[in-house]
């Protein structure tokens, strides 16, 4: 909780406390990065600890390390580490910070890994039930083997 | 209590019958509601489960970065398939069964493609647009009816004028258009693109009404429009100012189009393939014309000589893009001179034309933006030449040197380490080439996604060894290398897992393992070629149909594969579109037969000269309803009855059918004349 006061504003900390009560401190212009924060410091400017709400510490952890490595490379490794539960928290967490760095390179990574699957896979991996009937899958089925094809973007 | 009980106070009696019957978007959203609730409520409870469902904006932005076909995502619930449904912007429509059907639902679709889709005539159209809500043409941008021979000016017109949005039309190869069409297509006030390549009956009266109603026009293509004159291009260029892209390919234009078009000042993209009534008076026009000129095609322009090539040149030092393929001999000195000050070059195409070293080392000089570079059948082409302009262009990252029978493996060795970013390159018929050369390209250029080796003797099993390095290959073709074998093809199969198109034409040597090797190890092939690998039998067809992308198969000549094998690639080869099994004697009904039960996205086929009989083919051809082109000359088992009893069950979905020359008096011609009516061409061999 130790803020140091000191001229240049790269160098002020500020606490972020996630849903389950892990502090963190991170430099102003790393929290910047997160616009809900940004938003946050923009109303109170002498705000020490900023409370969010919707994110685990084990996510803010991770977002905290992406905003300071973020580059190619590490964004290509970096989707790699997580399943699938963890990269849709994730993207809920930079849904909410409103990083959007994080949130696009999350959204391809996902993306990535339900292309080419079959709809049981994803729904398996999304953790979702088939609410189609039975009638309106066998007609969805007929359509998606015969009827069309998308036209792939330039 | 119930935990999954929400705090928002609804009006539906319970959650559960709400979520079973989910028919309005508020429910949607309360059910999305209820969803992330759940979701907090959970992370509350510090649990690790994560029963939890992306919000609608991102489950949005992940399926549009969704690269493959999302179509089957569609079937995973409600609310993917919602979700699908609003945000799908493109559809190639197959079958027109479907066709109302899915326009009903995909409601923001922005281009529409048609252009396979059988049956697509005046009458479907009608049926499309007054079937109640016409919600999907509101948005329409974009309309592929490229090939739609069977649709005419009154359906067109109608499409058209449903579209308010419409920007862009192709209806290329519908050869049978003409003015009315064209006035058709006028009525689209917002056209920018128009593609009317091969519409042969467009005369300078359709072309004019174009032009008056589609003054927006930026692009517009005309190749083969035989009918066009110097009257029509006049029109145009008086009223299309904003043209950027003119194609009059073929046309019987003179230099006299080309005063007028010099004066389009935004063109940036003119081609003019095959023009031989214009000459270098005309290409002298636009040396002061067109200042935005970037690129330029003059290909088999006969009485195009290096000076009308000079003037384009020396007016555009911006110029990017030169094409002037088989219509100079020679380049003279001042060309070459006019050349030095050409520094944006991106691309030069100058396929059978004489060059010397001289010529190539001023390209490599001067030309440093160089990223492609053709020289295919260029008379005069050595390995100093080669060296000397690769090592000037290092950014080169396609060249053609089909028939430079003079290029040896010094020469790909340069090649090789100068140009490590190569991403094609075509040596057809370069048969000095050896393992030697192959092995510095195996070891430099490892972007290369092409290569072209077709007729190269001297590629063994050993270059194949040293090829397969490239992992990034897509397209190889080895037509002709009769000195490969399954050994090789092996390592091909090892390493290039990306291959897509692989040609081994006439490849006698290849027999069932390497095609083994080659079904395991690149499962993304959608193009083979193995015509003429008469040591293929049925074991390695039955390898073949393990390749689920496979979509051009051509077995032409084989004498050892039976309906066994056929059968097999039938069932499991589903996206089978192209299939040719010409001279292949041995392949009987049954083959046949499990071809029309299955192979229900083939095409075209080609038949001729198989043992199919009377019934088996009359099923095949009702069968397939996708089928669009069929070859069937000298089916021996075949009677004329039979024929025509196939031909009929299949007009007016099929558009090109192939009989041999003998029949043309057979055949009843009221067959032929409504083949001729619906749209379909007939060809006699």
């Amino acid at each position: 909780m130790a803020e140091e006061k000191s001229q240049a504003s790269s160098s002020k900390m500020l606490t972020l406390k996630a849903s389950d009560g892990v502090l963190f401190e991170v430099e102003l212009n790393i929290a910047k990065e997160m616009k809900t924060v940004q938003a946050y410091i923009d109303d109170c400017e002498d705000i020490e600890t900023i409370p969010i709400p919707n994110v685990l510490g084990k996510h803010l952890a991770i977002v905290i390390e992406y905003i300071k490595k973020t580059n190619e490379e590490y964004d290509a490794e970096f989707e790699k580490q997580w399943n699938m539960d963890d990269l849709q928290l994730l993207l809920l967490a930079a849904n909410y910070l409103n990083i959007s760095g994080l949130q696009e390179c999350l959204c391809k990574a996902i993306a990535k890994r339900i292309e080419n699957k079959s709809p049981e896979y994803v729904r398996k991996v999304f953790n979702i039930e088939n609410d189609h009937s039975p009638e309106e899958e066998a007609k969805l089925r007929k359509e998606y083997k015969w009827a069309f094809e998308g036209v792939d973007k330039d | 209590m119930n935990p999954t009980k929400p705090r928002c106070n609804f009006n539906s009696p319970s959650l559960f019958r709400s979520l079973t019957k989910p028919k309005s978007t508020q429910i949607q959203n309360i059910n999305i509601l209820f969803f992330i609730f759940i979701y907090l409520f959970i992370e509350l409870m510090l649990s690790e489960s994560v029963f939890c469902l992306l919000t609608e904006d991102l489950l949005i932005r992940i399926l549009d970065r969704v690269n493959s076909d999302r179509k089957s995502l569609r079937l995973v619930c409600k609310e993917f398939h919602r979700v699908e449904s609003t945000t799908r912007k493109t559809i190639r429509i197959l079958r027109i069964e479907f066709l109302l059907g899915l326009l009903q639902k995909y409601c923001n679709i922005e281009s529409l493609d048609l252009s396979v889709c059988p049956r697509i005539d005046d009458g479907a159209v009608s049926v499309l647009l007054s079937h109640g809500s016409v919600n999907w043409t509101r948005r329409i941008k974009r309309l592929v009816l490229s090939r739609a021979t069977g649709l005419g000016y009154v359906g067109l017109e109608m499409l058209i004028r449903a579209c308010p949005l419409l920007e862009a039309v192709d209806v290329s190869h519908c050869c049978g258009y003409g003015d009315r069409e064209a006035s058709a297509l006028s009525c689209a006030v917002r056209l920018r693109e128009l593609n009317m390549d091969k519409c042969l009956g467009v005369t300078d009266i359709g072309l004019a009404k174009i032009a008056v109603g589609c003054s927006k026009l930026e692009s517009l293509s005309l190749k083969w429009c035989l009918e066009i004159s110097d009257l029509g291009i006049d029109l145009l260029s008086k009223k299309c100012l904003e043209l950027k892209f003119l194609d009059v390919s073929y046309l019987k234009v003179t230099s006299e189009s080309l005063r007028s078009i010099a004066s389009l000042l935004k063109l940036e993209v003119f081609i003019m393939v095959g023009c031989y009534l214009v000459d270098d008076v005309g290409l002298r026009f636009l040396e002061k014309g067109c200042p935005l000129l970037k690129a330029i095609d003059v290909s088999r322009c006969n009485c195009v000589s290096p000076s009308g090539l000079l003037s384009v040149i020396s007016g555009h030092e911006g110029l990017e893009q030169m094409d002037a393929r088989y219509c100079l001999s020679e380049l003279s000195a001042p060309l070459i001179n006019g050349l030095k000050n050409l520094n944006h070059l991106n691309i030069i195409r100058i396929n059978g034309v004489r060059v010397s070293d001289f010529i190539l080392q001023i390209i490599g000089t001067n030309c440093k933006s160089l990223v492609e570079l053709g020289l295919s059948k260029c008379i005069g082409v050595t390995n100093m030449g080669i060296m000397q302009v690769v090592s000037g262009c290092g950014n080169l990252k396609t060249l053609d040197l089909t028939c430079c029978r003079s290029i040896t493996d010094v020469a790909i060795s340069t090649i090789a380490n100068s140009c490590p970013n190569l991403a094609c390159l075509k040596l057809e018929s370069c048969d000095m080439v050896t393992e030697v050369g192959l092995y510095q390209l195996g070891l430099s250029c490892l972007m290369l996604e092409e290569l072209d080796l077709t007729d190269c003797s001297g590629v063994n099993d050993i270059a194949l060894k040293y090829i397969s390095r490239c992992s990034e290959l897509v397209r190889l073709k080895l037509g002709l290398c009769t000195n490969i074998s399954d050994i090789g093809l092996a390592h091909i199969a090892c390493n290039c897992t990306k291959l897509t198109e692989l040609d081994l034409y006439r490849c006698v040597r290849i027999g069932d393992d390497g095609l083994a090797a080659l079904a395991t190890g690149c499962n993304k092939l959608t193009m083979l070629n193995l015509s003429y690998c008469n040591r293929m039998t049925d074991t390695g067809l039955k390898c073949i149909s393990n390749l689920g992308e496979l979509s051009d198969l051509e077995l032409r000549a084989i004498p050892n594969i039976t309906s066994i094998g056929i059968k097999a690639v039938a069932i499991n080869c589903k996206r089978l579109a192209n299939l040719d099994l010409k001279h292949c004697e041995k392949i009987n009904d049954s083959g046949f037969w499990a071809l029309a039960f299955y192979a229900q996205n083939l095409l075209q086929i080609n038949m001729s000269y198989c043992n199919v009989s009377d019934h088996v083919l009359c099923l095949l051809m009702s069968n397939l309803k996708r089928l669009q082109d069929a070859k069937l000359v000298h089916l021996t088992n075949v009677t004329v009855q039979g024929l025509e009893l196939a031909l009929r069950s299949c007009c007016g979905r099929i558009k090109k059918v192939k009989l041999q020359s003998s029949l043309r008096f057979s055949i009843s011609s009221e067959i032929l004349e409504t083949f001729n009516a619906r749209g379909c061409k007939i060809r006699w061999d």
